[in-house]
């Protein structure tokens, strides 16, 4: 299964780079460490899973991700920008231009109708944004609400506001989405359907995914797995499709000489200074590699968004 | 974002919290009341205080008064100190002088009667005081024009007033062989004289009081005024005449105790009685200043040339007004920064109930400095709103006043038609109060809404 723009890979730089992470609360001599040295890459068109028990870091480390959270210590590139050399100004228009967020809670306006909601972004754009109103429309299309436009996020299901909040990061078209718990509030069959619509938009149009989580039934999206568990980065278990991106993203890594995620022989190395660098799962690979040739064989263009009982 | 943007996010907040914003501004608008009326009743204290009672733009100094002049009077004639053309000259000099006006005091004894228009009755004065102004002191006056020596325009030769036209009258200096019929000299009186006649003179004579009707029927009334002699004495030179006098009006520029003439006809006179040098030299100078400010530096000049001010009340008075004003000032602020904390309050409480949704818009893309404008815009329209409502109560509250006090209060000297001032420039200066009151109340909440950790707050719902 390949995505369309991992096919036509417009950015070959990584979309994210971390080295060296660390985020820690708290007064010094009481301090409590949310994130530890993590590091990791991330491709254009991947999508990445962080997976980890609660508390682990992972909602921290996506605030990190985002820009949300400047705290940290260590480096932290997206986009090719170093986020703690950004302006507060510049790291906002960023995050407005190029990254949607979805939250667990779905963070909707309840003061304001459905298509109020998706338009927000439109808000803290620098300059008008040209045919927003058609796009608002669109977006809504897309996760099927178009008709409820007018009504107030009240009046919705879960699973439908949290389309609605999908509606809203998608507004602006951003390369790179980050989910924290999506399906976190939602009954599972609400849940499968809005991992369902990632995989289309994913398919469609080619949009990094970061996704916080804990329901391994995200796996079907064939992305790959990175496991946090208190605040280190301890297994990265490769995507069940995507291998063009795999293969990339090792090479990058080998190339730069850095700890790259899906780079084992780096992961070593960084194993041995005692970063806390994922370890490759041998049999997990094998695992994910069958399913990216089941997904190939289901065609090799359009991805193909697991079941849950193929990872379950 | 966009001032489009931003409009909309205000008009959905003031649509949503409609109830906390209005609380918030009713503070600022008690203060914003509160400052604008005191402030317009300040500046109608002072309009009337220092504009018609004790004019402060404007200061009259005199030669310092010594005892020699006691002195001299055991050595034969007095001879008044004055004020020369060199003076006038060096008090022109001095920055912000508007205008310079001499005064001629009569140096002549003169008596008078007349008033049969008003009193019904002849009235007098055995002692006739009066001073000559310039014609520029008395602008004000609805017939300033009517304020000029007659003899710009003299009539025909004559000898006796029988020679002219009835309302005239033959000014023939003394040693003059002939003279010209004559206009009656134009006069102005003052209203402290009025006063003065309403509350002691008519009450003991059981005279009507004219002070209600004054302007209207002082216009015409005529005069005889003796020169050369009065209750004291003859003058020293010059024969006993008698000339026409004809007020034209009343005038805050006019002498207290007496009448005030055209300087030019009293330089006549005194040359006449008290010779050459009594008509040159001044009895004191009026100065104009502008901006009134400039008075200080003048009376400073003043000192240095043997001049002191002939009254000292309008400093005094202007320095009583200043200080109860800055008090009610004061009063007002403090009001109003009860309001800013109102506004602190109720923004601080806004921002706490919405740091989801402000951790939201920074996820969107909002920036620290547009959390900022946000709060700081929704002060300003708070602030303004506030500012104008209490703008318009104090307008409607002086109104009220004027209206209990017309209705209420008896008449009493220099009663204005209103106690306060409104300038356009106080509207603009309370609405900036209020703003700026707004914008401190808003600073803290602002500032913490700029603050606010999207992070942790997108872990709280909305």
């Amino acid at each position: 299964m390949k995505a369309r723009d991992s096919q036509s890979r417009p950015e070959r730089a990584p979309i994210i780079r971390a080295r060296q992470v660390s985020r820690r609360f708290g007064a010094r001599g009481a301090e409590c460490t949310a994130v530890s040295g993590v590091s990791f890459q991330v491709q254009p068109g991947e999508v990445v899973l962080l997976f980890g028990p609660s508390g682990s870091g992972k909602s921290t480390l996506l605030g990190l991700l985002g820009g949300l959270d400047r705290a940290y210590t260590g480096q932290l590139e997206l986009f090719g920008q170093d986020l703690g050399r950004l302006s507060d100004r510049a790291l906002s228009a960023l995050r407005g231009e190029r990254i949607g967020f979805v939250f667990q809670s779905f963070h909707l306006l309840e003061h304001l109708s459905v298509k109020d909601n998706v338009l927000a972004p439109s808000l803290f754009a620098g300059a008008p944004l040209p045919d927003i109103d058609r796009r608002a429309d669109e977006v809504l299309e897309r996760v099927g609400l178009l008709a409820r436009a007018a009504d107030s996020p009240s009046q919705l299901s879960g699973g439908q506001r949290q389309r609605v909040a999908i509606a809203r990061a998608l507004l602006r078209r951003p390369k790179l989405m980050l989910c924290d718990e999506p399906t976190g509030n939602l009954d599972r069959q609400t849940g499968e359907s809005i991992i369902d619509l990632f995989g289309e938009l994913h398919a469609e149009l080619g949009t990094t995914f970061v996704i916080v989580t804990h329901e391994e039934r995200l796996r079907r999206l064939g992305g790959r797995a990175l496991h946090l568990e208190d605040g280190q980065l301890v297994r990265e278990e490769p995507g069940i499709l995507d291998d063009q991106t795999q293969a990339e993203a090792t090479q990058g890594d080998a190339s730069q000489g850095e700890a790259a995620s899906s780079h084992s022989q780096s992961t070593e190395r960084d194993d041995e200074r005692g970063d806390h660098e994922p370890r490759r799962d041998a049999a997990q690979a094998e695992a994910a590699q069958g399913e990216a040739t089941r997904g190939d064989a289901h065609g090799g263009q359009a991805p193909r968004v697991a079941r849950a009982e193929d990872v379950e | 974002m966009t001032l489009r943007a931003l409009m909309v996010l205000l008009g959905r907040d003031l649509a949503r919290t409609r109830g906390p914003l209005v609380t918030a501004g009713f503070g600022i608008a008690v203060g914003v009341a509160a400052l604008v009326f005191f402030l317009a009743l300040g500046l109608g204290a002072q309009r009337v205080l220092l504009g018609d009672v004790f004019p402060i733009d404007q200061v009259e100094l005199e030669p310092q008064k010594t005892s020699v002049g006691v002195l001299s009077l055991f050595g034969g004639e007095y001879q008044a100190p004055g004020v020369g053309p060199e003076a006038l000259a060096e008090l022109r000099q001095v920055p912000g002088v508007a205008a310079v006006y001499p005064k001629l005091r009569f140096r002549f004894p003169s008596s008078a009667r007349g008033g049969a228009e008003i009193f019904g009755k002849e009235i007098g004065t055995h002692e006739m005081l009066g001073d000559g102004i310039d014609a520029a002191l008395v602008s004000d006056l609805e017939d300033s024009a009517r304020f000029v020596d007659p003899l710009t325009t003299p009539g025909k030769s004559c000898l006796t007033d029988a020679d002219c036209a009835a309302k005239d009258y033959c000014e023939r200096p003394s040693d003059a062989p002939s003279g010209q019929c004559s206009a009656p000299v134009p006069a102005v009186i003052s209203r402290y004289l009025v006063e003065v006649f309403d509350h002691a003179v008519a009450p003991a004579h059981g005279l009507p009081p004219v002070a209600g009707t004054l302007v209207r029927q002082a216009k015409g009334v005529e005069f005889r005024m003796t020169l050369g002699t009065s209750l004291l004495g003859v003058a020293p030179r010059g024969k006993v005449r008698t000339v026409k006098i004809q007020v034209v009006g009343v005038s805050d520029r006019a002498v207290d105790l007496g009448v005030t003439l055209p300087i030019e006809v009293v330089r006549r006179w005194n040359d006449e009685y008290a010779g050459e040098e009594a008509s040159r030299r001044y009895s004191s100078v009026v100065v104009r200043t502008d901006p009134p400010s400039a008075t200080s530096r003048v009376i400073e000049r003043g000192a240095a040339l043997g001049l002191v001010p002939t009254d000292t009340r309008a400093r005094d008075v202007s320095v009583l007004v200043s200080g109860v004003l800055a008090l009610l000032v004061l009063v007002s602020s403090v009001i109003l920064l009860v309001g800013a904390l109102n506004i602190s309050h109720t923004f601080r409480m806004l921002v706490s109930e919405r740091s989801g949704e402000i951790a939201l818009y920074r996820a969107l893309g909002a920036s620290a400095r547009d959390m900022r404008r946000w709060l700081f815009s929704l002060a300003t329209v708070v602030g303004l709103v506030g500012g104008l409502v209490g703008a318009g109560v104090a307008r409607l509250c002086a109104l009220l006043a004027d209206w209990r006090a017309a209705v209420d209060l008896p008449a009493f000297p220099f009663k204005p038609d209103s106690f306060f001032d409104f300038p356009p420039w106080l509207f603009l200066l309370a609405t900036g109060f209020a703003i700026a009151f707004a914008w401190l109340g808003a600073l803290g909440p602002a500032l913490r809404a700029a603050r606010t950790d999207p992070a942790s707050a997108l872990g709280r719902p909305v």
